[in-house]
């Protein structure tokens, strides 16, 4: 599983294209979020940053345009970003709450 | 010196009376706890959720305020003043401090009545009450319109184990009202077979009220 999830890691970039399977449920919640994977059971909280990243992933699909909306909407410097978008959509891609499609 | 930290629902006789239905008993039993502490929760949520039972909704109001006023994390008096707020109308402020309530058990906070235990571990939810607040809210995100959001509380709600007939008709009528007629009728279809479970478990309801002295 270990290798896997490294195979997983190390191939997602900002190039990467992602969509929110039909068996996950989000709901906005007080300006943060939830996600329930209906077929694990995986309950999933959302920051309000994470939440706006995933409505961003769910509306753009490719993370380099989710990159620079953030950019765009917030105070913070390009590296940080990145690496919580990445630590994000890998967390997010281990419980199965979205998926790598295809480039 | 004992530490006093260590504090349960279960520090005033009133939530056993409570639970025997003695109300009354319970209600003197808070008030003395209330007295005694100001700031013990459970006691003015206790008094708050009986004034709530017995239609006394300003003064259910005024205790949920009270215990938030001294401890804004209470999930308990989130959830009080968000039921009372839905009984007296006030829906948006109701779906705020319910939703607040969801935000907090997934923070690490947990109910009065959440289970004592000394190593919960990072994952794990103690909020036996979680999937029945999404399914206050789907009825609340309903009644001002708010359907997909209602359709996805519903669906949080059955999926976390609060499945009934009516929460099955509640989902079906919002699904009709987005126009999914198909996805409805699947709805309707799922609240047939729910039926005769539906049916058992009022008259066993019925049984216990009669059996009651």
């Amino acid at each position: 599983v270990k290798e896997i999830d490294h195979l997983m890691d190390s191939t997602l970039t900002l190039a990467s294209t992602l969509t929110v399977p039909e068996d996950v449920l989000y709901q906005e919640l007080h300006g943060e979020g939830v996600l329930l994977n209906l077929k694990t059971g995986v309950y999933f909280g959302l920051d309000a940053v994470g939440r706006r990243m995933f409505e961003l992933i769910q509306a753009k699909g490719t993370l380099q345009p989710v990159l620079d909306t953030m950019l765009a909407e917030y105070d913070v410097t390009q590296e940080q970003c990145v690496t919580d978008l990445l630590t994000l959509v890998t967390e997010m891609e281990k419980h199965g709450l979205v998926v790598r499609t295809p480039a | 010196v004992l530490d006093p930290s260590y504090r349960t629902l279960f520090a005033s006789p009133g939530v056993p009376q409570w639970l025997d239905g003695d109300l009354r008993a319970a209600s003197r039993s808070f008030a003395l706890t209330r007295q005694l502490d100001p700031d013990d929760a459970a006691s003015g949520i206790g008094l708050g959720s009986i004034a709530a039972e017995e239609g006394r909704w300003f003064e259910a109001e005024a205790y949920a305020r009270d215990v938030l006023a001294r401890d804004p994390d209470s999930i308990d008096a989130h959830r009080l003043l968000a039921r009372v707020l839905a009984h007296q109308n006030r829906r948006v402020e109701a779906i705020e401090h319910y939703e607040r309530s969801l935000l907090l058990a997934l923070s690490g906070e947990r109910p009065l009545d959440g289970l004592l235990t000394s190593a919960p571990g990072p994952d794990r939810l103690l909020d036996d009450a979680h999937a029945r607040v999404h399914a206050e809210l789907a009825g609340l995100y309903g009644r001002v319109g708010e359907l997909r959001r209602a359709v996805t509380a519903y669906r949080m709600a059955m999926a976390g184990g609060c499945s009934n007939l009516a929460l099955t008709l509640r989902l079906a009528a919002c699904l009709w009202r987005q126009g999914h007629p198909a996805a409805a009728g699947r709805q309707l279809l799922a609240g047939a077979r729910q039926l005769p479970s539906a049916v058992r478990l009022r008259l066993r309801r019925a049984r216990r009220r009669r059996m009651r002295p």
